[in-house]
């Protein structure tokens, strides 16, 4: 009971500063639990819709680019005993503009996707009529057609109309349409191809089974069970997923430095309290217990906060945003709330965690061995335990650099994330050392000078009373080295991003698709008919295909392009280059990895790698290089065109570039060449300029999410010095008091608050800039190669950072300004020097 | 018999610097003490040295009979809590508690239950003229007021002995005098020891017995 009085009392006594402090745990823990189940929500619905489009087969066999000959489908049926499978379901993908359609056959697909078969409204000889189309409930409604209706949809150059001949039952929640497998081919112009075989397997054969029998054929297609798809699906995003929610922790972490800083003055109001209830015979595990608990209430209400918080911002994100953060990874549609519970129990954990870790650095303010000399109101420095937290730190730092070399761990760098969370402490714990020897060693050189008194007495102050000064501004160490840190990351990569911008987009304009390794390919004769125009000085075509390497990662691009291979930096940012390339007359096929491939595949300039150009062939190729390539996160590879015409037999193109004549404008080319070749009307054209803006308006809107931790790093560390500067007036107005006796005026007592302040953040802002910085140089050089496999540049904003140094101080000031006007009005010093010490 | 013995204690904060040296004191049972001495003599040291709360550098300390001096600080906070009341100048009550509540906590501490303890707070407050007062918060109190609180506070758990470390400092004649008596008359009536350290020599004279403490110890 006597628990529960203190406890009310303490929390009834500066109930604001509690709940400031309760609201920054929520926030961090609401940002954590929306992105979590944003992200959730999101995997949870578009792994649905990708087991939907799969029409839930337990094994499918996909060709390495995507497509395969029909004729293919005779010899794997001929394999079918020894392989164990029942059934073989082929299906062509075919994506439009509007929906994705499978073509099925149907007599197949019933045994191996039921989910998938159609049901014609009239007859049955529907299903096999060529323009028949069978849409799900949502595509209907997607669509705004009914049955019976015609729908027109585009293919790449063709346009095409079929007639909705039933619905799709077993697809009650994706937008898909189904036609018949020879229908689809026929009108889509895919005659001979088909996208992969789903199989059935027998009662006795497993996944594993199958793929061990796979392995020992000659000409094996890859073979993805709904496990691959459902690691493929979590891998494509992981990286910034776990980004975001280390950034949300983050924010969560900073939060806790606020709970700190008010449980640490919470501690300093309470200290002749505890001291009394220590004196009268309250044990030091009781006492212990009770500052604990204040933390840990905070904490677990500022969780369940949070958690109620971040459930309500996720859906409203998801309304807004749909299923993506700014990533690019979902597409835009709505997914439905998801909740894990669990992880919600765990956020609420993390919170009460963090509360009574932030109550436990401030138990050391407290000297419970000497209660009596708390309670005659002795000078309070000799009163806080100084424990030796450089020692910690230089610990702390030791192991932040000992991770550093630690490698990543399921290809994420867990280790990096503990290297910046231990560099941060060690940067913390050294602070009351810092504070002690600079204000130390600057005091004492004032002396020998004549200096504005109030200049002197801050010195004094700050000089003898470090630990009172280092919860002041921990908070704000912590969340502006953060804020540092990120902004050097960003800067960097923005920066790099840039650059890399200008070397690849060497032309004037070129054509976009949406989706580009699923777009069918056009004639390679384009080029010339473009070349023939006057505006046009030269053109490059190229085609971009998905090249799939391993069932376990999502697929690489593979780009089929003219490569200068004298000098290949003119078209490709290259970061390696093999110094002795082989010999013009040498017979090797000459390709470039980007940084991903060398992370990902172990490929490295000058070495022999595979990739598998037709089905059920490994192509041995060299790599000549490698390149950076922001765009593709999961790896792209680099053909000379020549040399993939001639590998694959594929002549098609997808892509095109041009560079216009002196002072041509784009615009009337760009309607020469749609009007002239009607054949590639359909393709987007964009000119470099605004493929840069828009790469950068992409780049911005992924770090969006960075911005607002980045934000609310930052509000806490005005808060921190807000809630620090307020309760450390409460507890200095005897202080004052005393000084206001001895001649201090208002305005110089107003001063040395300020100064004193303005003195301390001078160090917390040099101080995070320091750590700021190191940390930066570990998201860049470790977090971000590891996660996303892309090095960069480092770029300081030094603008940014200028302009944040300044708001810092600046409001620093001002607050400081704010509480001494509040708190040392003459009333008060005169009623804190008749109040009981 | 003697509730506590000092036999030769010395207190030294830096080595070889005796605040006081040689003191030998013994408290009987109901015996009223009064402490002088010159300011910074150590007679706040001494107290904490009797009291527990401090180890003395040289000398031993008995507590009943038992020396104290291998005591761990279980032992230590046991015998304050149960066996020891503190009333100390600057009243140090508890702000956001209401009077009644400032009372109860050593019982509460001691682990006795709400009902008791109230029970006995009340009593003790209503024989101190503060029966109108139980909900108020300290601030509203006058000093006076806010001693009487202490002094409930530190004889609710009937301990053996109270020490009181210059309880009237911070109040005007009139009222010190009130207070003292109350004190007295309350430790009188449970027949409890006390203690006091002062600079008033009124208060002083009101003890059984007074001492002064000088370097070389109490006379």
């Amino acid at each position: 009971m006597l628990f529960f009085w203190l406890l009310r009392g303490v929390f009834v006594q500066a109930w604001a500063r509690w709940l400031l402090a309760l609201i920054m745990v929520a926030i961090g823990v609401m940002l954590a639990v929306s992105i979590h189940t944003v992200n959730h929500s999101a995997l949870a619905y578009f792994g649905q819709a990708l087991d939907t489009v799969n029409g839930q087969t337990s094994a499918q066999l996909l060709p390495p680019l995507g497509e395969m000959d029909e004729r293919q489908i005779d010899v794997w049926n001929q394999r079918k005993r020894q392989l164990g499978v029942q059934t073989i379901s082929p299906v062509l993908v075919i994506q439009t503009d509007q929906l994705t359609i499978l073509g099925l056959d149907v007599f197949n697909a019933a045994l191996v996707s039921s989910s998938l078969m159609p049901q014609a409204m009239n007859s049955k000889d529907d299903l096999f009529q060529e323009r028949s189309l069978f849409l799900s409930a949502p595509a209907l409604k997607a669509l705004g057609v009914a049955v019976g209706e015609t729908v027109s949809l585009k293919y790449g150059g063709l346009q095409v109309a079929l007639t909705v001949k039933g619905e799709l039952p077993g697809v009650p929640s994706q937008v898909l349409g189904v036609m018949d497998i020879g229908s689809a081919q026929w009108v889509f112009n895919r005659l001979g191809v088909v996208s992969r075989l789903d199989l059935r397997l027998e009662d006795w054969q497993t996944v594993d089974g199958l793929r061990a029998s796979l392995d020992r054929m000659p000409d094996k297609l890859e073979l993805v069970t709904t496990k691959d798809r459902e690691r493929r699906m979590s891998s494509l995003s992981r990286a910034y997923r776990v980004n975001l929610s280390v950034l949300a922790m983050v924010a969560l972490l900073t939060g806790g430095f606020l709970v700190s800083t008010a449980v640490n003055l919470s501690i300093i109001r309470q200290r002749s309290e505890l001291a009394l209830l220590g004196t009268l015979g309250a044990s030091e595990p009781w006492l212990r217990r009770f500052v604990l608990s204040q933390g840990g209430l905070i904490g677990l209400l500022g969780g369940l906060l949070g958690v109620l918080m971040g459930l309500v911002l996720a859906a409203v994100l998801m309304q807004f945003m749909g299923g993506d953060l700014g990533g690019n990874y979902f597409s835009k549609s709505a997914p439905p709330l998801e909740v894990d519970l669990w992880v919600m129990v765990f956020f609420v954990v993390c919170a009460l965690l963090l509360g009574l870790i932030s109550s436990f650095l401030p138990l050391f303010q407290i000297n419970w061995h000497r209660p009596m000399a708390v309670l005659r109101g002795e000078p309070g420095e000799h009163l806080v335990l100084k424990p030796n937290t450089l020692k910690w730190s230089g610990l702390a730092l030791g192991l932040s650099l000992a991770l550093l070399f630690l490698p990543s761990f399921d290809e994420l760098p867990w280790a990096g994330y503990g290297s910046i969370a231990l560099l941060l402490c060690a940067g913390l714990l050294a602070l009351p050392w810092l504070l002690a020897k600079l204000w130390g060693v600057f005091s004492n050189w004032v002396e020998a000078y004549r200096v504005y008194p109030v200049v002197r007495l801050a010195l004094w102050r700050l000089a003898q009373a470090p630990s009172a000064a280092t919860p002041l501004i921990t908070g704000t160490v912590a969340a502006l080295s953060l804020s540092v840190a990120m902004m050097i990351m960003v800067s960097s990569f923005r920066n790099s991003v840039s650059n890399w911008l200008i070397t690849v987009l060497p032309a004037d304009v070129y054509t976009m698709g949406s989706t580009p390794t699923e777009q069918p390919g056009f004639s390679a004769t384009v080029q010339v008919l473009i070349e023939s125009l006057p505006q046009v000085q030269r053109v490059e075509t190229s085609r971009i295909r998905a090249l799939r390497l391993t069932h376990e990662r999502p697929e690489v691009a593979l780009i089929a392009k003219p490569v200068d291979l004298e000098n290949p930096a003119r078209s490709l940012a290259l970061i390696a280059q093999v110094e002795n390339p082989p010999l013009k007359e040498e017979k090797r096929v000459r390709v470039f990895g980007s940084e991903a491939m060398g992370d990902l595949y172990g490929w490295r300039a000058g070495h022999e790698a595979f990739i598998p150009l037709t089905t059920g062939v490994q192509q041995k190729v060299w790599v000549a290089g490698i390149f950076r390539d922001y765009g593709r996160q999961h790896g792209s590879v680099v053909i000379p065109i020549d040399a993939y015409e001639q590998l694959t037999g594929d002549h098609t193109r997808t892509h095109i570039s041009v560079w216009l004549t002196e002072g041509a404008d784009p615009t009337p080319t760009i309607q020469a060449i749609q009007s002239q070749l009607p054949e590639i009307a359909h393709l987007k054209w964009v000119t470099a300029t605004d493929i840069r803006a828009l790469s950068l308006k992409i780049f911005d809107r992924s770090f969006a999410m960075t911005y607002v931790l980045e934000g609310v790093a930052l509000l806490v560390a005005v808060f921190s010095v807000a809630a620090g500067v307020t309760g450390q007036l409460i507890v200095r107005r005897r202080e004052f008091a005393v000084l206001a006796h001895l001649g201090l005026s208002r305005s110089q007592s107003w001063a040395l608050v300020s100064l004193e302040i303005g003195m301390l953040l001078m160090v917390a802002i040099f101080w995070s800039s320091l750590l700021g910085s190191l940390i930066g140089q570990i998201l860049i050089q470790k977090i971000n190669p590891a996660s996303f496999h892309w090095t960069m540049e480092t770029h300081m904003a030094y603008g940014q950072w200028a302009v944040v140094c300044l708001v810092m101080m600046g409001v620093g000031i001002g607050v400081s300004l704010w509480a001494a006007r509040q708190g040392l009005d003459p009333k008060r010093l005169a009623q804190s020097l008749r109040a009981e010490g | 018999m003697d509730i506590l013995n000092l036999r030769t204690v010395g207190h030294a904060y830096t080595p070889g610097e005796w605040l006081f040296e040689g003191v030998n004191f013994e408290l009987q049972e109901g015996e009223h003490v009064a402490i002088q001495g010159a300011s910074g003599c150590g007679k706040s040291t001494l107290l904490n040295v009797m009291s527990g709360l401090d180890v003395p550098t040289s000398g031993e300390v008995l507590w009943c009979g038992k020396p104290t001096s291998n005591w761990t600080p279980e032992q230590r906070r046991a015998c304050r809590l149960f066996e020891i009341g503190f009333v100390f100048q600057a009243f140090h009550l508890l702000p956001h508690l209401s009077v009644l509540q400032n009372v109860m906590v050593p019982c509460l501490l001691g682990g006795a239950s709400a009902q008791s303890s109230a029970l006995a707070a009340r009593e003790l407050l209503s024989d101190l003229g503060l029966q109108k007062r139980l909900d108020a918060k300290p601030s509203s109190l006058s000093g006076g007021e806010q001693q009487r609180v202490a002094l409930a506070r530190a004889l609710v758990h009937k301990p053996k002995v109270v020490f009181a470390d210059e309880p009237t400092g911070n109040l005007d004649t009139t009222t010190a005098t009130k207070v003292l008596s109350m004190l007295l008359e309350l430790c009188k009536s449970s027949e409890t020891s006390l203690v006091v350290v002062t600079h008033s020599e009124e208060a002083a004279r009101a003890m059984g017995r007074q001492l002064r403490l000088t370097p070389m110890g109490l006379v």
